[in-house]
């Protein structure tokens, strides 16, 4: 992004900017890349293991959020976690094609994102909440969401390269995911609750 | 696939770990089941949390501009304004005739004295994060009418603000209620977008966080 310039949207919530995306506004757009851009590039990496392939997920699925910015739903989900589904779908179904997966972790492929400062610490933090969160849950867990969501294996895949049936599987799964959320869910400082009227 | 079987699918789905067939059948699954949709709400925002845990990455500068100029090139930029003939002046009037059946003698006023001016200038625009919408005359000035607001919590206020080229300036304070009717003390210049926040009993003069509330453009 221009760093001289701006963010005229800055003060927008995620879901508003979508709205504007919607109708065909591309400063909105261009703010939404300037939001998730770097996560988007950095989970399609981790995925992809390769910088162009990475970059055709990420391209891929920011068309389809101006394509699909009309039918967003917000009382469905956040604006980030539709965006990022998108992408991960989309190195998901690349890594697939591709036949590239694998399971070791990648080390840090550069410091210092793009982005404002403000941007870049968020990030940090927002990183370093979950990764606290993950190393709480049990092992198994763990292992089962994070080959899953960075490896890009079916869960039939998961239940073979694990050597347990997919039943259990399944319930690491879903017990990790459950609990992720709960840690990570605890209200921040700041927000608004608007109490129902008792009047 | 039986239906007990499919329930199970949803953390697997959170996490794209299905194959094709699976993710199909699941999906179908998903249109008519509410327990799998407010469950896998909960298991999306837990999956894409590993998003964020990823290794930081910078994307190749020019990533950007080549995303954007393909979402140019598939769609052009043409300015989005609602329709500003007859279908919008119906829909106003329907909107009117309603907060008229509930008593509401502000919103007449605003309504008809622009209604006298000019009705075909007059058009409204959705707004996000409630029920509602912008109405704006053919001058800029504009009404938001709001429904079924909560009330604000014990010593904070509604506040409206009129949002352009990234400055917000205050339009007005204003309490919850069935129906909301504001008329916003700023003109709205072409392009700008209604925002409401919650903010100190009697309002300030600068937003202290993003809108809850907000229009499309107008």
């Amino acid at each position: 992004m221009n760093g001289a310039m701006p963010r005229e949207l800055a003060h927008l919530s995620d879901e508003a900017v979508v709205a504007l995306a919607a109708r065909s506004d591309d400063i909105a757009f261009a703010e939404l890349y300037d939001r998730y851009g770097c996560v988007a590039y950095g989970l399609a990496l981790r995925v992809l293991r390769d910088e162009s392939l990475a970059e055709d997920a990420v391209q891929e699925a920011f068309l389809a959020v101006w394509r699909g910015a009309a039918h967003f739903i917000p009382e469905r989900g956040k604006a980030s976690t539709w965006i990022l589904t998108l992408v991960h779908r989309r190195a998901v179904d690349l890594v697939r094609r591709e036949n590239r997966r694998r399971a070791e972790p990648l080390e840090d492929v550069a410091a210092g994102a793009e982005g404002s400062a403000e941007d870049v610490a968020w990030l940090r933090l927002e990183r370093e909440r979950v990764q606290a969160a993950l190393k709480q849950l049990p092992d198994p867990q763990r292992e089962a969401i994070e080959l899953a969501y960075y490896g890009g294996f079916t869960q039939s895949e998961l239940a073979e390269r694990l050597g347990q049936p997919l039943g259990t599987v399944k319930s690491r799964m879903f017990a990790g995911l459950a609990r992720l959320h709960e840690l990570l869910d605890a209200p921040k400082g700041g927000t608004w609750q608007t109490t129902p009227s008792t009047s | 696939m039986a239906d007990d079987a499919v329930h199970e699918l949803t953390a697997a789905y959170a996490l794209d770990a299905l194959d094709q067939a699976e993710s199909r059948a699941y999906e179908r699954h998903l249109a008519h089941c509410e327990r799998c949709r407010r469950e896998l709400a909960t298991l999306a925002a837990g999956a894409v949390a590993l998003a964020f845990a990823a290794p930081e990455a910078e994307p190749p500068p020019d990533l950007r501009g080549r995303i954007l100029a393909a979402a140019r090139a598939e769609r052009p930029n043409v300015v989005p304004l609602p329709p500003r003939l007859r279908p919008t002046a119906v829909r106003v009037l329907a909107v009117a005739a309603s907060a008229a059946a509930v008593g509401l003698g502000a919103w007449n006023v605003v309504l008809h004295g622009q209604l006298d001016r000019s009705h075909e200038a007059l058009r409204s625009v959705a707004v996000h994060g409630a029920a509602g919408s912008v109405v704006v005359g053919g001058g800029g000035q504009g009404t938001l009418v709001l429904a079924n607001l909560a009330a604000p919590p014990a010593g904070k206020t509604y506040e409206a603000w009129v949002i352009d080229r990234g400055r917000a300036e205050p339009a007005g304070v204003f309490a919850g209620g069935k129906t909301v009717v504001v008329s916003l003390r700023r003109e709205l210049p072409r392009g700008a977008i209604v925002g409401v926040t919650i903010e100190r009993t009697g309002g300030v003069r600068q937003p202290t966080s993003k809108p809850i509330i907000t229009s499309a453009p107008v």
